[in-house]
């Protein structure tokens, strides 16, 4: 049978497009009942818990002699939580910047780049003109969030003058005011800090599986919500990287920390952290850096999505971009740079193939 | 496939505990489940209920969970694997003589615009002659090969087929077209 016949047979046999539909309604009322034994396994397994817990605490005892462990307070926040409990229905998909305050009010902001500088007092300025207040709690911490989409930066300045850089598509959560023992941050995304040293409270950023402990240096995040994939770059000073139950990994000046959060395989290496950090400044620099990681990062950045062939996989590029440009510049700039053709097969995806 | 990178990231998503992903992977995947999970004949009901046991599984088990190669293959294998085992608790109960094998359903179409037509009548007729003669295994290759259009690595998945045997097994199927596709009325194709 030749292929023509053969599609020809299967043009007859009805498609599943042609079947009938799972009406709405039932659609609903079975998702309802699968929320229903969902929750019947949430106890099961709370019941399950004081087991666990004592579990843990049996091998704490036998390696707290070994390890200085990072003590887990009792006061943790649960910031996967709470970022799901106020989350705004159209926070990930809106194309401006937002600030989401205490009272889950948001403020949508224009432009490219939002500065967001919070005073001592709780005091909050946006680009210079807006300001308002936020009142930091006496009993419970009180959270703002920053969310920036695609193509978008964002600076914001702390009030204990720590300074935040936040990359596109990356949401950051914080107390308006700090407690008086720990200074935590919550982010999903890139973020580069340069954070101002205070012995007495140490600094730590959360990404969900992993703490970034510091004192006090500038260094970058990029712990992306829907990529297993963590990265921290340290420029100077001292962090310390916290994994639950492991020993804490110190990086050095220079040092690039990469973590599969899935395979939990985790590898320190030189690199020259320009190359991390420039995109705070509007540029991307890139020495010998495979084309693959290039794109990534400008996909992540324009929002776009790209596709190439095998052999542009091991290509090196070296190089600067200007992020302020358009994509389309961008893009033009690393034909030049780099023996490849950029087409564009359908909105938002590009092909790149090797130059014939 | 940019439907499958989305699911895989939301899939990850979900394991870290993201419930508004799970609900995402639910609306997304349910209707083409549905859809799928009639074809082996156990009637709306049944495919109801174990779409309800794959989602439930997938959040009872999310703690010790990987994201799958392939995640609308990864849902159909386990629709499947669910239509199998209630029938097998079926014909327990009745003590049926069956080896408890799913059949596999595939209609010919009907153009509404030509229901009175005889020509068009000739052609289901034709068309459902030779679908009777394929096995349900023969239908299900054939289906995830040629009308859902999967790749082979999936369809070898779906079939629990090594690549050889599942090649085979198509190749069989279509030879058994292709004999009575030649006898059947020119006309009507």
């Amino acid at each position: 049978m030749d292929t023509e016949e053969k599609l020809k047979f299967f043009d007859y046999i009805k498609k599943d497009t042609d079947m009938p539909d799972l009406p709405k309604e039932e659609e609903r009322e079975l998702w309802e009942r699968i929320g229903h034994l969902n929750r019947q396994s949430d106890r099961r397994r709370l019941r399950r818990l004081p087991t666990i817990v004592a579990a843990a605490a049996v091998c704490l005892l036998l390696v707290a002699g070994r390890y200085a462990f990072y003590d887990k307070a009792d006061d943790e926040v649960d910031y996967v939580a709470l970022m799901q409990e106020t989350e705004q229905h159209d926070e990930r998909t809106a194309d401006k910047i937002q600030l989401i305050l205490s009272d889950n009010k948001k403020i949508s902001i224009d432009g490219k780049e939002a500065k967001v500088i919070y005073g001592k007092t709780g005091r909050v300025s946006i680009n210079d003109h807006i300001d308002l207040e936020e009142l930091a709690g006496k009993e419970k911490e009180v959270y703002n969030r920053l969310v920036v989409p695609e193509n978008k930066r964002s600076l914001i300045t702390l009030g204990d003058g720590t300074k935040l850089w936040v990359n596109s598509s990356t949401r950051v959560l914080y107390p308006v005011a700090f407690r008086p023992d720990r200074r935590e941050i919550y982010v999903e995304g890139e973020i580069y800090l340069e954070v101002s040293r205070d012995e007495a409270r140490p600094f730590i950023v959360k990404t969900g599986q992993v703490d970034i402990r510091v004192l006090g240096t500038s260094f970058n995040v990029s712990a992306p919500a829907d990529e297993p994939d963590l990265q921290v770059v340290l420029v100077d000073g001292r962090v310390e990287i916290v994994r639950e139950g492991k020993e804490a990994d110190v990086l050095s000046p220079n040092q690039l920390f990469s973590y599969n959060r899935q395979t939990e395989r985790r590898l320190i290496s030189s690199v020259d952290v320009m190359d991390y950090i420039a995109w705070k400044d509007g540029y991307y620099t890139f020495s010998r850096q495979f084309l693959s990681v290039v794109l990534g990062k400008l996909g992540k950045y324009y929002g776009v999505r790209f596709t190439w062939d095998d052999r542009i996989k091991l290509m090196t590029c070296s190089g600067k971009l200007d992020l302020k440009d358009d994509l389309s510049e961008v893009l033009k700039t690393l034909e030049r740079t780099a023996p490849i053709i950029i087409g564009r097969t359908e909105e938002n995806v590009y092909t790149i193939h090797v130059k014939p | 496939m940019q439907k499958e990178d989305e699911s895989r990231r939301m899939w990850i998503r979900f394991l870290s505990g993201d419930n508004g992903a799970y609900e995402w992977l639910y609306t997304e995947h349910v209707g083409p489940l549905y859809r799928y999970g009639l074809h082996f004949g156990v009637g709306a009901e049944g495919v109801e209920d174990c779409i309800q046991e794959v989602f439930a599984g997938i959040y009872r088990n999310r703690k010790r969970q990987a994201v799958p190669e392939h995640v609308a293959t990864y849902l159909m294998v386990s629709l499947k694997n669910c239509l199998l085992r209630s029938r097998q608790r079926i014909d327990r109960t009745r003590e049926a003589e069956t080896d408890g094998a799913l059949d596999f359903l595939l209609e010919p179409t009907v153009e509404d615009t030509f229901i009175d037509n005889e020509q068009e009548e000739n052609r289901r007729k034709a068309i459902e002659q030779i679908l009777d003669l394929l096995t349900p295994r023969q239908k299900e290759i054939l289906y995830y090969r040629y009308i859902r259009e999967l790749e082979m690595e999936d369809v070898c998945r779906l079939m629990e087929l090594s690549y050889q045997s599942a090649q085979n097994l198509i190749q069989r199927s279509l030879k058994k077209i292709r004999e009575n596709f030649k006898k059947t009325p020119s006309d009507w194709v």
